[in-house]
């Protein structure tokens, strides 16, 4: 099993309250992972720091061997460009961008020739399935339809490792199953990584691999349903 | 409520330190700009009347001559009125020193009164108004001068009472020497006392004299003349009753004035002005609250969630607005407060510039320092406080209507204005505003309808800008690059942060704009209109002479020295004495015109060819007399061509017939001239102001000034060039603090920029978390944010533009000629209009800059991060 990234020994405290305490965790190229637990547990925060978003107090991050705390911020910008794609609970669309474009923006980051942009765009709004509404606004589509788009966007530049915040958390049940669905279809055919944050045990079933996390430490580790581990 | 009051507004207010101290420093700016205009104002204005404050108790009634001097020998005539007031007879007049190293020179205001009447022993003529007051009695300050050598020492004509101030700025004892020249004579004083400040009045002018009556009559060279005399109501005695007797007492010529009316005179006089530094206060103030109005929106707009939560909690909209008014009132009061303290310390730099104005402009002394006026200060606080709550009035009702259901709303927060309505209304206010203002035929003086249609156009114009925002998002389509998308896309939707930070800006734009086209094409006029009348090679005035309110003057035997000097071909006499027509202050000139229409030139109006029309009127003469006026004498008193004046003149009323109308650009009085033959025959004063030498062709002005100084120390000689010189300086000078005024208008404006940004950067924190995440490095972020800041800056200069040229219009063609009674020409300043487009948006640029680069590194919300 190749590693794509890994933590290790990490411990990350807000003032005096230690929110992960020497933490360990790995993911390996094209596996889902989920984390479990309770809100507050360290599962936003373990997020951030494996995507660079934040620096652990003690410990590292590596990706592909290099670590993150070691980068530079362009070159984390860089990385985050290239190797990441992040979901949110709140799909974070940018309003001014209507939602092919939204797709397209990290694409345009990338410096990408419009050609490529456009193909690539078109791919992915097919994708999700939703060629009738890829001129909308983001106020005009729904929380769902807002989903999927924020899962194309994220995996529009084939990250190696998707990043996602509770991507059903603020869905109806029926856009949650169909946004999980998407994840898992999606990652499965571009062979991305992800590491998805949720309290939802049905929504963790999607991935190969489940931690639970309480009180910033890891409880528990077990298989999920989302099929063999790369 | 008090629990409330503390978690909800203070802990907030803790919380936020750095939007707390903004709103802060936004309130202290505006009041102490307010503030120290106005107390500058106030010392400027109060020393025009300072005397009556000065020496004593003031008068009720002054008595003056609707024309020249009043007559000595007349004054027993008041005698009647003795056992109800105390009579106090009063000359004027100017003592000049020449500055320091070849400095300006300095001009002391020279009063003649009764002092020994005025200090309480013996009264003759007249009797002091409160003999125990004191502020007149001698002092020896350390030389000993009892009263009794104070009153022998006024038995010596050249005696002089001086204040503290100048005795300690000097170090002048009794006895000590004073020299200058009164009306280009060489006179030297003797300080005869020192005036102590009385507690509880202000301070005795520094540049104040004071002499006893027959020695200043002496000295100025105007024996059994005096300027005025007031009248103080004595023990029980009522004003009416007094007013009665004094207008059945009065001689023929004389008029019975409210003291106050001095006052009110100088206050006209420096109106323009004065006008000039309100409005633009105003304005600080007004680009203030746009300030603070920004701050009050993001604050609310931060705590949505709390207001959401105390409504679903159950707390009433009512208390919800109150709690935000409070904060606004806690504001108010401390920001107001620490602007009251900043604005009197800024009215000492402030009082300055404005006395060094008007000592140029009027020739009166102004005072050199502000007090701090309590009710100045109690305005100022109010409308601080005031302007505050009347900022987060409309926030705190938005608080209040926030419904719990945004709980669950997860946006940015920011909602479009609804800029299309908006907008159009503007645009129809300006246009409404602008067909107001140039409303056909209004009486001259009233000017309502100029102010008013100003006002609409600066808030129509601020409105109609919002219009400019989407063309500006315009160039953000879908080929754009993806900064410039996410740049420019915003604009197309304003929220109303956009609008507000581009209204405010347009309004201090605009009037930037507007002012600097007027001082423009006040500029071109009047180097026109002195182009055109400055004819001759060399200008002589008595020293310190300036204006037409100055009271120097030469004796007829010294112009008439100097007019015949081997180098003058010719001279032109001028003589000016104020007068009072149809009860308002105005002036009569006096020019030699049969010399004036050969070699000078005047800029006539209407009346036909200078060259022509004056020596006409020289050769009407006596048989005719003949006039021209100033347009803003027309104005003012409804005169046209040919209509016949009745002016009241020492030796009664004579008639006059208007036949030219001149431009005027040196006083808001307006003036008369008559040919000197008949002034001379209806004044008997041929004294002279000033003296316009025309010298033999091949001499140099220059070389011929220095010569003429050289004998006669006491007179100024100014070449045409360094007067012409002289003039321009006086401009700019006059409009120094103006600009300052709008640099810190615009600074006001830009702060408020920033605060949108940063507010908008805020509101936005979860799109910029989005691009961080996706990989945007922190200068790509900062670049979007900048490029939205500078539509916005952009859209508001651009708005500020027009509407500035607009107001430009309605000053320069409406209010000028309709308040100042001053045509002017209209100049389009390109060159000026472009730096201030270019320098607001470098200035934006450089206030951006940083608050982009702060916002681009903002974290998304906790609740964003953390999945709530």
């Amino acid at each position: 099993m190749a590693v794509l990234l890994e933590a290790r020994g990490v411990t990350k405290r807000y003032g005096s309250r230690a929110v992960l305490q020497s933490l360990d965790v790995a993911i390996a190229k094209g596996e889902r992972l989920a984390l479990l637990g309770p809100s507050g547990c360290g599962k936003t925060t373990l997020l951030n720091l494996l995507g660079g978003l934040d620096l652990p107090d003690e410990g590292t991050v590596r990706l592909e061997g290099e670590a993150l705390e070691a980068m530079t911020a362009p070159r984390l910008a860089e990385v985050r460009r290239r190797t990441y794609g992040t979901v949110f609970q709140f799909f974070h669309l940018i309003p001014t961008l209507d939602a092919r474009e939204n797709i397209e923006l990290p694409l345009h980051l990338l410096g990408w020739t419009p050609a490529r942009i456009q193909d690539r765009a078109r791919e992915l709004v097919a994708a999700v399935g939703l060629e009738s509404r890829a001129a909308a606004w983001p106020s005009e589509l729904s929380g769902g339809e807002m989903q999927r788009i924020a899962v194309a966007r994220a995996l529009a530049a084939r990250p190696a490792i998707l990043l996602a915040d509770e991507p059903t958390g603020n869905l109806d049940r029926a856009s949650g199953e169909a946004v999980l669905d998407l994840l898992a279809r999606l990652t499965e055919q571009e062979g991305t990584a992800m590491v998805m944050v949720t309290h939802s045990e049905a929504a963790a079933t999607i991935c190969h691999r489940i931690l639970r996390l309480v009180d910033g430490r890891i409880i528990e580790g077990r298989t999920g349903e989302g099929g063999d581990r790369p | 409520m008090t629990w409330l009051v503390l978690r909800i507004v203070l802990r907030a207010m803790l919380r936020e330190r750095g939007r707390v101290l903004l709103a802060l420093l936004s309130v202290a700016l505006g009041v102490s700009v307010f503030l120290s205009i106005r107390l500058a104002n106030r010392a400027a204005v109060a020393s025009f009347a300072g005397f009556a404050a000065g020496i004593g108790q003031g008068s009720d009634l002054v008595v003056r001559a609707e024309a020249g001097p009043l007559r000595e020998t007349a004054l027993p005539a008041l005698r009647g009125l003795r056992d109800e007031a105390w009579i106090r007879p009063v000359i004027e007049g100017t003592f000049s020193r020449r500055g320091v190293g070849g400095g300006a020179p300095e001009g002391f205001q020279l009063l003649g009164t009764d002092l020994v009447g005025l200090a309480g022993s013996a009264p003759a003529t007249a009797e002091p108004p409160d003999a125990g007051s004191g502020s007149m009695a001698s002092s020896g300050e350390g030389d000993g001068g009892a009263a009794g050598n104070f009153y022998r020492s006024l038995q010596d004509p050249a005696a002089v009472l001086v204040s503290t101030a100048l005795a300690r700025a000097e170090g002048l004892r009794i006895g000590s020497a004073l020299s200058g020249f009164v009306n280009g004579r060489p006179v030297t004083l003797a300080v005869a006392g020192i005036a102590q400040d009385a507690p509880n009045r202000p301070p005795l002018q520094r540049n104040l004299l004071v002499m006893d009556l027959p020695a200043a009559q002496m000295v100025l060279g105007r024996p059994g003349e005096l300027d005025r005399v007031e009248l103080g109501l004595r023990g029980e005695a009522s004003l009416p009753a007094l007013e009665l007797a004094a207008a059945a007492a009065l001689p023929p010529g004389w008029v019975l004035e409210a003291p106050e009316t001095r006052a009110s005179s100088a206050r006209t006089m420096t109106a323009a002005f004065r006008f000039n530094l309100t409005i633009l206060s105003l304005i600080a103030l007004a680009v203030g609250a746009y300030l603070l109005f920004q701050a009050f929106d993001a604050a609310v707009n931060r705590r949505r969630e709390t207001w959401a939560t105390l409504r679903s909690l159950g707390c009433p909209p009512r208390l919800l607005n109150a709690l935000v008014l409070l904060e606004a009132a806690l504001l108010g009061v401390a920001g107001s407060a620490a602007g009251v303290l900043l604005g009197w310390g800024m009215a000492q730099g402030a009082v300055r510039a404005v006395s060094k104005t008007v000592d140029t402009l009027y020739g009166a002394s102004a005072a050199r320092s502000a007090q701090l006026w309590p009710s100045e200060a109690a305005l100022a606080f109010g409308l601080g406080t005031l302007t505050c709550l009347a900022a987060a009035w409309l926030p705190a009702r938005t608080a209040a209507a926030t419904v719990p259901v945004q709980l669950l709303a997860r946006g940015s927060g920011t909602r479009p204005a609804r800029w299309q309505a908006l907008s159009a209304a503007g645009l129809l206010l300006a246009l409404a505003g602008a067909g107001l203002a140039f409303l056909p035929v209004l009486p001259a003086g009233v000017a309502w309808h100029a102010y008013a249609g100003s006002g609409l156009v600066l808030l129509g114009g601020s409105l109609a800008t919002l219009a400019l925002l989407p063309l500006l998002g315009l160039p953000g389509g879908r080929r754009a690059p993806w900064a410039v998308r996410l740049a420019l896309r915003p604009l197309r939707r304003p929220t109303g942060r956009h609008g507000f930070a581009a209204a405010a800006l347009a309004v201090a734009v605009g009037m930037t704009i507007g002012m600097g086209v007027m001082v423009k094409s006040f500029e071109a006029t009047v180097m026109t209109w002195i182009g055109t009348n400055l004819r001759a090679d060399l200008y002589v005035a008595p020293l310190g002479s300036e204006g037409m309110a100055a009271q120097h003057r030469l004796s007829a035997a010294l112009a008439e020295s100097l007019a015949a000097d081997p180098a003058v071909l010719a001279a032109d006499r001028f003589q000016v004495v104020p007068l009072r027509l149809r009860g308002a202050p105005t002036f009569l000139g006096a020019a030699d015109f049969n010399i004036h229409g050969r070699h000078g030139h005047v800029a006539i109006i209407e009346g036909g060819d200078p060259n022509v029309l004056l020596p006409h009127l020289h050769d009407l003469g006596l048989a005719d007399p003949s006039a021209i006026a100033s347009e803003t004498f027309t104005r003012r008193f409804g005169v046209r061509l040919g209509d016949a004046l009745e002016i009241p003149t020492p030796s009664g009323l004579r008639r006059l017939t208007v036949r030219g109308v001149y431009a005027d650009y040196g006083n808001e009085r307006g003036s008369l001239i008559v040919d000197r033959p008949v002034f001379l025959d209806w004044f008997h004063d041929d004294r002279v102001a000033s003296l316009a030498l025309y010298l033999r062709p091949g001499l140099d002005p220059n070389r011929e000034g220095k010569r003429l100084f050289a004998a006669h120390p006491g007179l100024q000689f100014r070449s045409n060039a360094s007067l012409r010189q002289q003039v321009t300086t006086i401009f700019h000078q006059t409009f120094a603090l103006t600009y300052a005024l709008e640099v810190i208008g615009l600074g006001v404006a830009l702060a408020g920029l920033v605060q949108a940004l940063l507010g908008l950067a805020l509101a936005r924190r979860g799109d910029i978390w989005t691009l961080r995440t996706l990989g945007a490095k922190e200068g790509e972020i900062a670049a979007v944010l900048l490029g939205e800041g500078l539509g916005v800056a952009l859209a508001g200069t651009l708005g500020g533009l027009a509407m500035g040229v607009l107001l430009a219009q309605i000053l320069v063609r409406v209010l000028n000629p309709q308040v100042f009674g001053w045509t002017l020409r209209f100049a389009l300043p390109g060159p000026f209009m472009g730096l201030v487009l270019a320098l607001t948006l470098l200035a934006a640029v450089l206030a951006l800059l940083p608050a982009a680069r702060w916002a681009a590194r903002l974290r998304a919300d906790r609740e964003a991060e953390e999945g709530a």
